[in-house]
């Protein structure tokens, strides 16, 4: 028997950052290796395009010179959070989407895949939000599919997160995944009954690391403009300086989470010359506290929302680039102690979670009930709770009982679709009221997980069937049982 | 060939070598061919009739008339006589085999006397030229093969009482009269003489006394006035006082003697006839026999191989059945091993594939540090590059330190040791 070498892939499409994690498995034992950037960390989602010469430039080398590119390229940051916006920007003569940008940081990634082990990313699991709407999931697929990678499949970014940390987790019934990257806070409350993961509540903000930063940068200009007596806004000083300035500050950010003290020096900071500030971590603290509050508050908040209180919850897992923040931990020590859990990668578990269920994958089961409700006020159900929802497909036949030129189906089953407006649960076919017409009714769930119902007349061409979507569907994710030793 | 066919055209050839001088083997020799011959193409076929036309002067019609006498059905058998693809063409050899085919039907006296019917009916079709002359030499041939062939003993049958027309019969004695009238009868032989009165008699049974005087006047030579006025006499005489028969007692014994003579004379010749025969088939039998016995010798070799060569093929059929099972069991081997080598040669590739990814991979992991260290030192770099121009002072001395300790802090970050 051949040793049977697979490769699986999870992408963390992030906002501001992505990364690929990958699985080579060979006699059922993975090596893991992790796809980013140059310098070994993910990728920055950033895009620049030149705007003369329509050179781009992805990643790392355009993060690092973000301000200065800002003068000569189109600068496109966080364009996962605008991938369903109709938006087009001419760039040297060619027309840019979101897409299209989108599309140029999986080639990137692609790229890294292939430049590292010589493998070609073709097929991947991507990691996306909660709420990610059905849109963006189709737009994402297309930017992909543009780089020549297929998406198999979405899976939430904190159940990626879960899974990629299953060992320590397993015994964990409601865990919450605390998510603070570098454009984002996304809090989720899961539940996890033996494989089962539901999520509970989401909160979330877009304040995170780069705001921090910029922040930082922003306070030390005003230190140094009060000191040498320069009236000057950070954002008037030349691009070059300002990202010096903020590449600064980020060190000193980093450097505060293990010392007291850190200094930010610029040799030639535009009109105002050397320039030298020594930071405290109690000046620091003071000016991220807002943020650190707002963070610790989106963890309440999201409990609250859960309803389990927070004494049930049992691990609150630290993922993301700004959970290291010296005075977050700080607080969240204070509040939640032992139940605080810190897993080794935070930069690279959302990839590592997506690549596990590319290896092994498990299912979406419906975590709800859709149905019709009948002329007699009955209610028949199309989707019941706990159905595989992969290549789900349902179809039924109905008889015209009235004089009506049209069959009216009106949909319920949960409380968002019954409590919604008629013209948003309901279904109008036209039919001809013969006596032996039928109304087919065929339900299924697409590969973006929108509910969907396509219903017609037998007697009426297909130009007269009509279409149902429900792009809200409350599901579950059933991880698979562990196959490979990991 | 067959050996009769071979002996038949040897006695030919040797016939025109030698002339007319045909030996009593030579006869006997051929009437034994011939017989075998005619007995293996059940009949007178063509071959049959060329080699009896062309053998003819070995024994004339005697081999064709015994034939015909075994006959079953033996009017079919003297028929087929003119049947054949030779009689008729040559009128002289024709009539030549009709009256040897005559002669001896009288010898043999076969008991079916209409037999001889045919032959004397075709004698005188063919006695006669395309010009309708008399043949020139047709005397010569009734003395050689009638009257020689003839014995004194021989019965000739009574032409009256033959299912003949008349007018046939007159024209057969006809030709025949004046074929003998052609003879020089003082150059016969005494036996031949008494041979032709005995014919004259049998064409003319009704004068036998004018024939005899006839015969008389010319043997004595008398002078020939007084004999004719005598004989028209005696001629007016028998017209006018037909002659008195007597009856004599010796006369009757014998003419019965005579004829129990002939009788016997004509078994014995039939048993000759059928001894030559029994003779001709016998050896004709034998050489079957030992054909047989020929053939079967071959048929018990060719057996004998034949079991051989079915036993080879057997021993080679259980060969070829054993070598087949082991090419089969060698390909399945084959194909075995062929497919442990494809995923042998495919675990190759791949483990090959993963060492290369781990190779790249440690390769890539030393790169991305150099690129990490270089990053770091890039933006301390980038702020002493632009502060190179400008004029010392004690803050930028005081930055130049501060990126100093940076930059060793990077380094030993990276695990240069510097201690």
């Amino acid at each position: 028997m051949p040793a049977n070498l697979n490769n699986y892939y999870g992408i963390d499409f992030g906002t501001t950052t992505s990364a690929v994690v990958g699985y080579m498995v060979m006699d059922h034992k993975p090596e893991q290796f992790f796809y980013g950037d140059d310098e070994g960390r993910p990728l920055p989602s950033v895009v620049a395009i030149n705007k003369t010469t329509g050179e781009i430039t992805t990643g790392r080398e355009a993060w690092n010179k973000k301000m200065e590119l800002s003068e000569t390229c189109e600068y496109f940051s966080s364009v996962k959070s605008v991938l369903d916006r109709d938006t087009r920007t001419t760039i040297a003569g060619r027309e840019w989407t979101p897409v299209d940008i989108a599309a140029e940081l999986f080639k990137t990634l692609k790229t890294s895949v292939k430049e590292r082990t010589g493998n070609d990313l073709s097929i991947a699991t991507v990691a996306i939000p909660i709420g990610f709407s059905p849109e963006k999931r189709d737009k994402l697929r297309s930017a992909a599919a543009k780089a020549g990678i297929t998406i198999s499949s979405f899976v939430s970014e904190p159940t990626a997160a879960f899974f990629a940390n299953y060992e320590e987790l397993r015994s964990s019934p409601i865990v919450a995944v605390f998510d603070w990257g570098g454009g984002t806070l996304d809090v989720s409350i899961l539940k996890n009954e033996n494989g089962r993961i539901s999520e509970l509540a989401t909160a979330g903000s877009n304040i995170a690391g780069d705001y921090i930063d910029n922040k930082i940068a922003q306070r030390i200009h005003a230190k140094i403009a009060r000191k040498k007596g320069i009236e000057l806004a950070f954002s008037d000083m030349p691009s070059s300086a300002q990202d010096l300035m903020l590449v600064r500050s980020e060190r000193a950010k980093r450097a505060l989470g293990d010392d007291d003290t850190a200094t930010i020096s610029i040799n030639n900071y535009g009109p105002f010359g050397a320039c030298r500030e020594l930071l405290d971590y109690d000046w620091f603290a003071d000016i991220v506290e807002p943020e650190v509050s707002m963070a610790v508050d989106c963890l309440k908040k999201a409990i609250e929302q859960s309803g389990v209180g927070l004494a049930n919850i049992d691990r609150i897992v630290m993922v993301g680039g700004s959970s290291n923040l010296r005075p977050l931990i700080e607080r969240m020590d204070s509040i939640y102690g032992e139940k605080l859990f810190f897993p080794d990668e935070t930069m690279w578990n959302v990839g590592q979670g997506a690549a596990r269920l590319a290896m092994t994958p498990g299912d979406y089961y419906s975590n709800q009930s859709i149905g019709i409700i009948l002329s007699d006020n009955s209610f028949f159900a199309l989707l019941s709770p706990d159905t595989p929802l992969t290549n789900w497909n349902m179809e039924c036949h109905f008889g015209i009982v009235d004089t009506n030129e049209e069959a009216r189906f009106v949909f319920g089953g949960s409380s968002d679709i019954e409590e919604s407006p008629a013209r948003f649960k309901s279904l109008s076919v036209p039919a001809y009221r013969f006596l032996q017409e039928q109304i087919i009714l065929r339900a299924f769930v697409d590969e973006n997980m929108v509910f969907k119902v396509i219903a017609g007349s037998t007697m009426r061409p297909r130009e007269y069937r009509r279409v149902w979507d429900y792009s809200q569907l409350k599901c579950y994710y059933k991880l698979p049982e562990m196959r490979v030793e990991l | 060939m067959e050996a009769y066919i071979e002996k038949l055209n040897q006695l030919i050839a040797i016939k025109k070598n030698k002339g007319n001088k045909i030996t009593k083997k030579e006869r006997e020799e051929f009437l034994s061919a011939w017989g075998e011959l005619i007995v293996a193409e059940n009949g007178f076929s063509e071959t049959v009739e060329r080699y009896f036309y062309e053998g003819f002067v070995f024994a004339g019609a005697k081999p064709f008339v015994q034939w015909v006498l075994l006959s079953e059905d033996k009017f079919s058998a003297i028929n087929s006589l003119f049947k054949g693809h030779f009689f008729g063409k040559d009128t002289p050899t024709s009539f030549r085999v009709l009256v040897s085919t005559l002669a001896q039907l009288i010898i043999s006296n076969p008991t079916e006397k209409n037999l001889i019917c045919p032959v004397i009916e075709n004698i005188p079709s063919v006695s006669k030229t395309k010009e309708n002359k008399t043949l020139v030499d047709g005397h010569k041939v009734i003395l050689k093969y009638f009257i020689s062939e003839l014995n004194s003993s021989s019965l000739f049958p009574v032409l009256s009482e033959l299912n003949i027309k008349p007018t046939v019969i007159r024209s057969f004695v006809e030709v025949f009269e004046v074929m003998i009238n052609r003879l020089d009868l003082t150059s016969l032989s005494t036996k031949d003489a008494q041979k032709v009165v005995a014919i004259n008699k049998w064409l003319h049974p009704d004068n036998e006394v004018e024939k005899a005087e006839k015969a008389e006047l010319i043997v004595s030579q008398d002078s020939q006035n007084v004999v004719k006025e005598r004989s028209e006499e005696v001629l007016n005489q028998v017209e006018q006082n037909p002659p008195r028969h007597f009856y004599n007692p010796y006369d009757q014994l014998i003419s019965m003697l005579n004829e129990t003579i002939s009788l016997s004379r004509g078994l014995r010749d039939e048993s000759k006839s059928t001894e030559k025969k029994c003779t001709v088939l016998q050896e004709a039998v034998s050489n079957f026999q030992r054909e047989i016995e020929v053939l079967n010798n071959q048929l018990k070799t060719s057996k004998q191989r034949e079991a051989s060569l079915e036993k080879q093929l057997i021993d080679r059929g259980t060969q070829i059945s054993g070598l087949s099972l082991q090419v089969k069991s060698l390909e399945d081997e084959i194909q075995k091993l062929t497919e442990v080598l494809e995923a042998k040669d495919q675990e190759i590739d791949q483990r090959t594939q993963m060492m290369d990814a781990l190779s790249r991979d440690r390769t890539k992991q030393a790169d991305e540090q150099m690129h990490r260290l270089a990053s770091d030192l890039k933006v301390e770099y980038r702020d002493f590059h632009d502060a190179e121009t400008l004029t010392m002072d004690c803050d930028l001395g005081e930055n130049m330190r501060e990126q100093l300790k940076n930059v060793f802090s990077i380094l030993s970050k990276v695990g240069i040791s510097l201690d």
